[in-house]
């Protein structure tokens, strides 16, 4: 094991920067946030400071929780759907001559330029009976009447990979960029097929990252309250959509503060035991 | 769980928190306190108060206001006749974009509580969004006197505080009523009980908080003869459990103009509820022509408020009495109802528009619309939203 040095003062100091940035817009908002959720709400009016467990009580009724359980669930589906179509596309597009490797990585990643806002509206529209793409069925023949497929889960869905895509792509590229093509060369040489190969060899040198980007794609989509929204009907709706329309609409801040640090705990806790059977597994095999 | 119980006012003693000991209990129990004591001053007196001493609005020239309006055609609207203002009374009015009075007033109350400027000096708040400023005491107050314009004014749009101060000006109204989409409807129903009908599958888009949609006076005046069974929260829950049946043919439940507007127009629902004035405005040649109408129901259409309110730290009080005042006047107010589509605030006799004209945004009349029933979403505010939230958006 290799003994860790000192850290220099100059090491120290430019690490003070980023630990600054992190106590000052991270740990104290979020000390706030953590009062705030203590504070007494006065119905018809905004809120005060105060010791209170009124809010954190009215978390814990059902239809919070089931919501809660459904952001879950939908953002790991979310997880599970981006990581299953973006490690091979990953894995493929590192293997591609350059020119039509960089093209196909600049298209992938102008995705990101594209605020929630305006993925939502835009698979809104694409999803709509209107102007959607079922009138494009509609006019080769294939469907006699344009149809709606949002408000749905299945749209949801959809809005929610759309958007976590990219930030998938990019966590995986480094690393299936630096995979060392001897390796597949000679699980190929000793008779394994190139399907054969990706699966035995490639994915499991790449799990580390995969279970990355898989928890990046889930945290990511938690926070997301536009895209249900657009898409959805309110049973499709995640926790967030109801954290913004208690902080905002209904001004009670402090019910709002609640339930966005359930769900980050509830985050950590989903995070925690990912990496948790990560780690076992690998110690497994 | 006892939901009522829950959304009671229930306190923990610090004595009971330190006796079940914790030490992450305690540390938050300090938290309020630490923050409380790292917060800003209190936010300054009202600038106006309940002392009959006028308010100076003769020495204001130079001033500069920020009045804000619901963004989109509103504000668009209300920009355009700010100059004619500045050119009478030498007050500078920079228009400011504000989203729902919900909203909005959230962030005024943010911004006053930390004591800077008002995002705006004048705000437009709607009847549910001024009663949330009232009690927060974030406006401020001034006397009728200061305000000669609203003798003008019809009954009902001058609110006062308890001391009988003024808090909030009537600066127009405006319907809530049955949209549909002429592509789609050919005939459009006339009732609000079409919402029940089952031939509108998938079809309807309502306004989705019930303090903005308004959906429980208006089921209790089609199934329950009126708002008398809102009386009692038993009765509120009774209507809500009838309003559940809307939901298999609710496509879109949308919080504001902003989102709903395009699925009228394009068609993706066909039939809901939305504004008359917005809803005439895109249907006309300046608009666009969007294939929209709009019905009265036969049970009244809802009738809503925007209120002229003056923030309380704001430094320029005289300006902003002085711009209410002229809000006032029956001429701006003509001005206003002609250009967007709105009911005026001041009595009919003091307008010169014909009656056609005047019916065209007014429709049957003020006095048969639905009034929002604001003080039970006033006093029960959490309890509403909480049953609402389990009962209608779940």
């Amino acid at each position: 094991m290799s003994v860790r040095e000192q850290p220099s003062g100059r090491t120290l100091g430019v690490l003070a920067f980023p630990v600054g940035m992190l106590l000052v817009f991270f740990l104290i908002p979020f000390g706030i946030m953590v009062a705030t959720s203590f504070y007494h709400r006065d119905p018809g009016s905004f809120y005060r400071p105060a010791f209170e467990l009124a809010n954190w009580q009215r978390l814990f009724q059902p239809v919070f929780l089931e919501r809660a359980l459904f952001s879950i669930g939908i953002c790991l589906l979310a997880g599970l759907v981006c990581i299953a179509i973006a490690f091979p596309f990953t894995y493929f597009l590192t293997r591609m001559r350059r020119r039509p490797h960089v093209i196909l990585l600049v298209v992938v990643l102008s995705a990101l330029s594209l605020s929630e806002v305006i993925v939502a509206f835009s698979w809104y529209i694409l999803l709509g009976r209107a102007s959607g793409i079922s009138n494009i069925l509609v006019w080769i023949g294939i469907m006699s009447e344009s149809a709606a497929y949002q408000p749905s889960f299945a749209a949801v869905l959809l809005g929610l990979c759309y958007i976590a895509f990219p930030y998938c792509i990019l966590t995986l590229y480094p690393q299936l960029t630096r995979l060392d093509p001897e390796i597949t060369e000679a699980a190929q040489t000793l008779g394994a097929s190139p399907w054969r190969t990706f699966w035995t060899v490639v994915v499991p040198i790449a799990r580390p990252i995969i279970v990355a980007g898989f928890l990046l794609v889930f945290v990511f989509t938690l926070g997301s309250y536009i895209i249900a929204f657009f898409l959805g009907r309110p049973e499709h709706w995640t926790l967030s959509v109801f954290i913004a329309d208690q902080a905002s609409a209904n001004a009670n801040v402090p019910f709002a503060a609640a339930m966005a640090i359930f769900l980050t705990v509830l985050s950590l806790v989903v995070v925690g035991i990912v990496g948790l059977i990560e780690s076992r597994t690998r110690r497994v095999t | 769980m006892d939901i009522d119980r829950i959304l009671s006012t229930q306190e923990i003693s610090r004595r009971n928190l330190l006796k079940r000991g914790g030490l992450l209990a305690g540390a938050a129990l300090g938290m309020p306190a630490i923050l409380a004591a790292c917060a800003p001053d209190a936010p300054t007196e009202p600038a106006g108060n309940a002392s009959p001493t006028p308010i100076d609005t003769e020495n204001i020239d130079g001033a500069t206001i920020k009045v804000g309006t619901y963004g989109g055609f509103f504000e668009e609207n209300f920009r355009k006749m700010y100059p004619a203002f500045t050119e009478e009374f030498g007050v500078e009015v920079e228009s400011v974009s504000q989203p729902t009075s919900e909203v909005w007033v959230t962030q005024l109350q943010q911004a006053i509580a930390a004591g800077g400027a008002p995002p705006a000096d004048v705000s437009m708040l709607s009847g549910v969004g001024l009663q949330r400023a009232i009690n927060g005491e974030i406006l401020a107050t001034y006397q009728a006197s200061d305000i000669p314009e609203s003798v003008h004014l019809a009954e009902g749009y001058i609110r006062t505080d308890e001391g009988d101060s003024v808090i909030g000006v009537g600066g127009l109204s405006w319907y809530i009523t049955l949209v549909s989409n002429t592509d789609r409807v050919q005939e459009s129903p006339d009732t609000w009980t079409a919402f029940w009908d089952p031939e509108w599958e998938n079809e309807l888009a309502l306004l989705r908080n019930a303090a903005n949609s308004f959906l429980l006076e208006i089921t209790a005046t089609c199934f329950f003869d009126g708002y008398d069974i809102l009386e009692t929260q038993d009765g509120i829950l009774e209507v809500m459990r009838k309003l559940q049946e809307v939901k298999p043919n609710v496509k879109l439940w949308f919080r504001d103009e902003a989102q709903a507007q395009p699925a009228y127009n394009e068609g993706e629902v066909s039939l809901g509820q939305f504004y008359h004035d917005i809803t005439l405005f895109a249907a006309s040649e300046a608009g666009g022509g969007a294939p929209l109408r709009s019905v009265f129901p036969t049970e009244g259409a809802i009738i809503d408020t925007g209120f002229w309110s003056i923030s309380k730290t704001t430094q320029e009080l005289g300006a902003c009495v002085a711009f209410i005042d002229y809000m006032c006047r029956p001429d701006i107010q003509q001005e206003l109802a002609l250009t967007l589509g709105t009911i005026p605030s001041t009595k009919r006799d003091t307008m010169t528009m014909s009656d056609e004209e005047y019916e065209a945004v007014a429709g049957p009349g003020p006095e048969v619309a639905l009034q929002p029933k604001y003080e039970m979403y006033n006093e029960l505010e959490d309890w509403i939203d909480q049953n609402w939230t389990e009962l209608i958006l779940s």
